[in-house]
């Protein structure tokens, strides 16, 4: 399994392309694009950078990975095993954990403004 | 080649080179995509292909997102004692003892076969012991050579290697034998080393002083490469 840190970003590109994958297999560019335009344009990364990720959650079990060719391009498409869908609710459940967090913290800056 | 200071660096770096090539493999085809879309955006060649390569992101930054996914480096870089010094004495003699007694029983069972396939039982038997020296020969460099080569294609220092191939020279698989039926037929097998202080040892046991000599050869051109490098 994928390791976590105490980082406050720490698997929050897993959380998007678990997601991602949740709904459909996708190749690396489509899995990229689709982050950018749903958090329009607000992560950004290299985009080659999904690659390493994909790669790790694949060794970890939570992704598998196929090569297809479709209009004449070969890619590796990755789908979400079930192992993903464990540890995307496992990471859904520590964002929201998290984001309630910081919500409460900021409501309580506010207040003290 | 696109991306070969990337592929050096991850290599250098420990990762897999299986890992190294898929990744390079799926950035590539990733810039495909991103150049396509540049030029969709109304930029043309070189422009194009440039703001591609700056999306992809750099070097340093693609690098490092693999260098720190865990599980990506190769064996011989978790584990460069039991690739290197534990594993090949043990693959060596299995191998070698399986190939060994594959060709010793093509010539005990020369009559045998003969029986069965018009060959003549003196070429099956002459085949048979010039395979088994040749096997008794070749185990050693062979291995030594496929340490080599393993230790360049990922980049490691020469040490590891170099180590390994001192052990399967101070501890040499050695395979012997004898024809003959029933109980006075037999195959043998040790871990051994010879020295030869007189000629009539390095005559006698001229087979694995080849074997010695040409297992230094990986050995010196791996030094080589790694000093060129």
């Amino acid at each position: 399994m994928a390791t976590e840190n105490n980082s406050l970003s720490a698997g929050v590109p897993e959380l998007m392309i678990l997601r991602l994958l949740q709904d459909q297999e996708m190749y690396g560019y489509e899995i990229v694009q689709a982050i950018a335009m749903r958090t329009s344009q607000a992560v950004a990364p290299g985009e080659g950078v999904v690659y390493p990720v994909l790669h790790g959650l694949e060794k970890s079990g939570a992704l598998k990975s196929r090569r297809r060719t479709v209009k004449g391009r070969s890619r590796v498409y990755y789908t979400l095993t079930a192992k993903g869908a464990k540890r995307l609710n496992h990471l859904v459940t520590n964002w929201n954990t998290l984001n309630a967090a910081v919500q409460a913290m900021m409501a309580g800056s506010a207040h003290a403004v | 080649m696109p991306f070969e200071t990337l592929a050096e660096t991850l290599l250098k770096g420990g990762i897999a080179p299986r890992h190294v090539r898929r990744y390079v493999r799926e950035l590539d085809e990733h810039l495909v995509d991103l150049t396509a879309q540049q030029r969709a955006s109304g930029y043309d060649g070189e422009d194009a292909a440039l703001r591609a390569r700056a999306r992809l992101g750099d070097d340093a930054d693609l690098a490092q997102a693999m260098l720190e996914q865990p599980g990506m480096r190769s064996w011989a870089t978790r584990l460069p004692w039991l690739v290197f010094l534990l594993l090949p004495p043990v693959v060596t003699a299995v191998i070698g003892l399986a190939l060994y007694a594959a060709v010793y029983f093509i010539g005990n069972g020369a009559a045998k076969i003969n029986a069965v396939v018009p060959v003549p039982q003196n070429m099956l038997i002459g085949f048979s012991v010039m395979a088994m020296t040749a096997i008794g020969v070749l185990a050693v460099p062979v291995a030594a050579a496929l340490l080599a080569l393993l230790a360049d294609r990922q980049r490691l220092k020469p040490l590891w290697p170099l180590l390994g191939i001192a052990l399967l020279l101070l501890a040499t698989p050695m395979f012997g034998y004898k024809f003959g039926h029933h109980h006075s037929g037999y195959l043998s097998f040790n871990y051994g080393l010879v020295i030869a202080t007189k000629w009539s040892v390095v005559v006698r046991h001229w087979p694995l002083m080849l074997s010695h000599l040409l297992a230094l050869l990986p050995a010196s051109w791996l030094i080589l490469r790694r000093k060129a490098a």
